[in-house]
């Protein structure tokens, strides 16, 4: 029988041998980081499979502004008003100004660190407010979702910080959503009991009875992943060395 | 054809009334105002109470709306009648 601590040690070794062997490949001077386009996937191709060979290599990135869109209202024209007021089906549907900025890294990278402890946790951003979630949390919102049934899985896909026990990566001010899955299924609604308030004025018998009785979706959090630098190139990303001897992945959307 | 995008940063409390005057000249609740000498004169005259930006089509009052809204930041990935459809496939 291991006592607690026998686990723990043995866990932190086995925490600790994976990502060393991976982070002692190459030399840490490299920076990566995700970019919004995914135009430039073609031209990409044959170094992506230059860096296949050797994708342990840690990876670290500039702090990068979201400069491929400059800030006109030519963005804001361009988006129609049916995909603005209806839920966003997928990354397309999101106005690219709305978007999140691609994830900054510093040397060396944690994203193998941070992969590699589970469990994980998100703090998702919906409508601009932050839930702190892990996997088999249960939610209740504070408002109702609309056009949701119980049973639907949605994907939460603005989160602020991603991390785990150790770990921990910021977004500014979200992170890249591909880089991590956060899945929650729809349970079911909830009710508040009713409240009733007594409206009165002044000099007069009448009260009026003002009722409210909201609802609420309530949900659970199926998976919080985030994925190995191995699957996001798998997925199509691309280690780009640039001129000062820098790298850049650019992960296909 | 361009406009000014014109917003109040500061308010005027406090201010001689010939600025209180010409910021209600301005008339700052329509937003986009088509560039002319006389706006240019009006702007000058609060300048340090508003902000302005050029911008070459008057957004709707909606898109202006939309553009301060934050995104719901999640997507429909499945929806329930798609999975039972899955699973009567099966």
């Amino acid at each position: 029988m291991f006592s607690r601590s026998a686990l723990r040690s043995l866990a932190s070794e086995l925490r600790w041998t994976a990502p060393s062997t991976i982070s002692s490949v190459a030399p840490l001077q490299q920076r990566a980081c995700l970019h919004q386009s995914a135009s430039l996937m073609s031209s990409q191709q044959p170094q992506s499979q230059s860096a296949s060979s050797h994708p342990e290599s840690p990876l670290s990135a500039t702090p990068r502004a979201q400069d491929t869109q400059p800030t006109t209202y030519q963005g804001v024209r361009a988006s129609s008003f049916d995909e603005n007021t209806m839920t966003p089906q997928n990354r397309a549907h999101v106005p690219i100004a709305k978007q999140p900025v691609a994830p900054t890294f510093t040397s060396p990278l944690k994203l193998p660190h941070l992969a590699g402890q589970k469990p994980h946790y998100v703090v998702a951003q919906l409508h601009a407010r932050p839930y702190l979630l892990t996997e088999g949390d249960h939610i209740r919102l504070p408002f109702l979702m609309p056009n949701v049934k119980a049973g639907d899985i949605l994907r939460f896909n603005r989160a602020s910080a991603l991390g785990s026990r150790d770990f921990t990566m910021k977004g500014s001010p979200t992170i890249d959503e591909r880089i991590y899955e956060c899945r929650v299924r729809v349970t079911g609604v909830d009710a508040e009991p009713l409240r009733i308030k007594e409206k009165t004025k002044r000099r007069q018998r009448h009260v009026k009875q003002a009722k409210s009785k909201h609802r609420y979706t309530l949900m659970r959090v199926m998976d919080v992943r985030v994925k190995t630098p191995d699957e996001l190139l798998a997925e199509g990303a691309v280690v780009v060395e640039d001129s000062e001897d820098s790298s850049v992945i650019e992960p296909r959307s | 054809m361009s406009y000014f995008r014109i917003t109040l940063v500061r308010s005027a409390i406090g201010l001689p009334r010939r600025s209180t005057d010409v910021l209600k000249a301005l008339g700052l609740k329509k937003l986009f105002h088509s560039v002319s000498p006389s706006v240019a004169g009006q702007i000058m005259k609060v300048k340090e109470l508003v902000q302005v930006e050029e911008c070459q089509y008057r957004l709707t009052k909606q898109e202006v709306h939309l553009e301060r809204k934050p995104d719901p930041g999640y997507y429909t990935e499945k929806s329930c009648s798609e999975q039972r459809g899955e699973l009567g496939g099966q």
